[in-house]
Parts: structure tokens; sequence; C-alpha cells
């Protein structure tokens, strides 16, 4: 279990108490549908984090063409 | 104070390599930043993030990370810019005629929609309104012609439209026999034709006919001469205008004569065949009536097919 830092797009960062990995902070944020990145690295839901970690989390966006 | 502008000069002669890695940990405290939406451009970098007093910064990102949130926590959050909007009254009287605009097009889809709506719904309404005065109007009629008035009365009306008829003297003694109206005319026929260019001048008694009036879904009409009648051609033609088999050529009248049929207007057909039977036509009949004699040459109507019927003897169906 680590304490982490997670920071959700546009708000203040937050401390969270025992987590263990990238899915903990979603649920416990409930962002399921968010794509997160760890230490400035994409990560996914399995990524096991430690203390002081910083995990941003960001809507999942795909961008795409004029097209499309 | 050095800030994330200007702590660079710091670093100015350090080695390239140490140059390097506080290039990195700046571009990750600046990358954390900007995913926290934190302006740090006032920080003083070196004592926020710094390792040692030469301007080092640290490059473990947990170490950075914790320095970030720390300094965070000691930072005043800034006042809620919507509180500024909010009281700023020039700002609101601007978005409020901007809101307007918006809402303007909105307004406008809206109401179209509306209209559209109801005039949809006034034209179902209208629809269902005549539907159900048309089903009404056709249950009336159902319940009138399911009754037994109904039925007396159109009774009646044939009765008394046969009765019309029969007070006009050609047709006489109507019995019903097997679900068969019959009628017989009250007099011999006599057809006459004069054609001087042809020479012919034909007068021919073709003698007395009977009706028959066959009383179905789909009523019909049929000619039968009487036993005694003499005028016949050799084809056994007992009037010009009624075929072997009783049909008639209704000629010029036939949609008229069907018409009355369909809706049992048997007075209304009793009047178009007594004018059939007692004139001649010589446009086009089953025979012209000079073929026709009456001395007996060829025999008597056969006894299949004349009036009165064979066999059963006329009877009233009631």
């Amino acid at each position: 279990m680590a304490t982490v830092i997670a920071s959700v797009l546009g708000a203040q960062p937050q401390q969270l108490e025992g987590v263990e990995t990238v899915r903990d902070v979603k649920q416990r944020l409930q962002l399921t549908n968010y794509t997160a990145n760890v230490n400035g690295t994409a990560a996914k839901d399995d990524t096991r984090l430690s203390n002081d970690d910083f995990v941003a989390l960001a809507p999942a966006v795909k961008g795409g063409n004029a097209n499309s | 104070m050095p800030t994330v502008n200007t702590i660079q000069k710091l670093w100015e002669d350090m080695p390239q390599k140490r140059l390097e890695k506080n290039q990195g940990a700046l571009d990750y405290i600046c990358a954390l930043a900007s995913q926290a939406n934190v302006n740090i451009s006032r920080w003083n970098i070196k004592t926020t993030f710094g390792k040692d007093d030469e301007g080092n910064l640290m490059t473990d990102p947990r170490d950075l990370n914790k320095a970030f949130y720390a300094k965070l926590l000691e930072v005043k959050p800034r006042p809620a810019r919507s509180a500024d909007v909010k009281s700023d009254r020039a700002l609101l009287a601007a978005l409020r005629r901007h809101a307007k605009n918006m809402m303007a097009t909105e307004i406008r889809d809206a109401k179209a929609d509306y209209d559209r709506q109801l005039r949809t719904s006034q034209d179902r309404y209208r629809q269902y309104v005549m539907a159900l005065t048309n089903a009404t109007q056709a249950n009336l009629k159902l319940e009138r012609l399911q009754s037994d008035t109904e039925l007396s009365k159109r009774a009646e009306t044939i009765a008394d439209s046969i009765a019309d008829v029969l007070e006009g003297g050609f047709w006489t003694e109507p019995v019903v026999h097997n679900g068969a109206l019959w009628l017989q005319t009250a007099k011999p026929i006599t057809l006459t034709y004069k054609k001087a260019s042809a020479n012919i001048d034909v007068s021919v008694n073709l003698g007395r006919f009977a009706a028959k009036l066959t009383m179905s879904d789909r009523p019909s009409v049929l000619v039968y001469p009487f036993a005694k009648n003499k005028a016949t051609t050799s084809s056994r033609f007992y009037h010009p205008h009624v075929n072997t088999g009783g049909d008639i050529c209704w000629g010029n009248v036939r949609e008229k004569a069907l018409n009355h049929l369909t809706k049992w207007n048997f007075g209304k057909v009793l009047g178009l065949l007594q004018g059939l039977l007692s004139s001649y036509s010589d446009g086009n009949p089953y025979r012209p009536l000079q073929d026709f004699t009456t001395a007996g040459a060829f025999g008597a109507v056969p006894r299949d097919w004349r009036y009165p019927p064979k066999p059963a003897p006329m009877e009233d169906d009631e």
C-alpha cells in the first residue's frame, strides 16, 4: 500500500493513502474512464504504485481529423 | 530568487552531465505544474526543489512529487475566479447579452418545433374527430340496416316500386317461385318494322312473355316466352332482343339496367324491360324481326324453356 499524490486535470492535487495500483486511484476518485500517467509516464490500470508517486488523471480523449 | 525562468543562470558553469540532470528535473517540475494546473512562476525553485546550495535540483521524481505537493499546501489557493466574474456588472451584462443571443436561436427553433407539433396534433385531432364521426355514422347505418324496421322498409320500397309498375298495366300477376319474382306481360307483344328502302314492312305478334327476377345477392333477370307463343325463328328465338337462354340484350340502357338490378330496384328494371320488349331496334338484334314467322314452321316453344317454368308449379315462398 502506498500514499500517492493524485491530480485530476484542472483540480487541486490531493494525497491518497492506501492505494496499490492505478486502478485503486481511479476507483477511489470514481474516474474509471480516465487515462492515467504516473510520474510523467503513461500507466495502465494495474501499474503498481509507490509512496509519493504523482498520478495524473485526465479524461480519455481521442482526437480525430476534420472528417471524423 | 531563482524561479523556473531564472534558475538556469545558476547552472551556467555546471558540467554538461549535471546540467542535463537539472534541466530534466526542471522539465519534470513544469510538467507537474501543468498537470495540476498550478502557476509556479513565482515559486522559489531552489528552496523548494533544491538538493544543495549549488543550485542542483532533486532528481528522483518521488522526491520532486513530495516537494511539489508540500509547496502546494503552503500556497494560499487563489480566490475563485467565478466570484470576480459574478461581481463584475459590465462583464455580467455582456454575458447576459451573449446568452440572450445564444438563446434567441434556441427559442426560435423551439417555437418552430412547437408550431410544427401543434399543427401535427391539430391535424391528427381533426382526422381523429373525422374518423370518429365516420365510425359513428357507419355504426348508426349498421344498426339501422340490422333492424327489422329497415328490412320491412326495404321490402316495402321494393313492393311499392313493383306496384307502381303493375299500375302501368304492362306487367301483371307477380308471384314468387323458388326465390325468384315472376311477372307476366298482360298482353301479347306485337312489334313492327318498316324500311321502305329495303322493302321491309313486318308486324309480328310475338305473344306474351314472363320476366324472372332472381332475388339473390347478385340479382338477375331473364325473359321467358309463353308456351302458346307461335312467333319464332329457325334458331328458336322468341324475341329479337332476347337470346335462347332468356338473356336480354339491353343495348344502350345496359349500364342503367345493371345498376338498378344491383340495387334491387326491380321497379326500374321492369320499366326498362317493358320498353325493350315493346320496341324493335334494327341496330343489333339477336335476330331481325323479319326472320320471325308465326306459321308454326319451327314448332312450339320447348317445354324446358317456357313460361310457366317446369317442373314445379308456381307457389309463394312464404
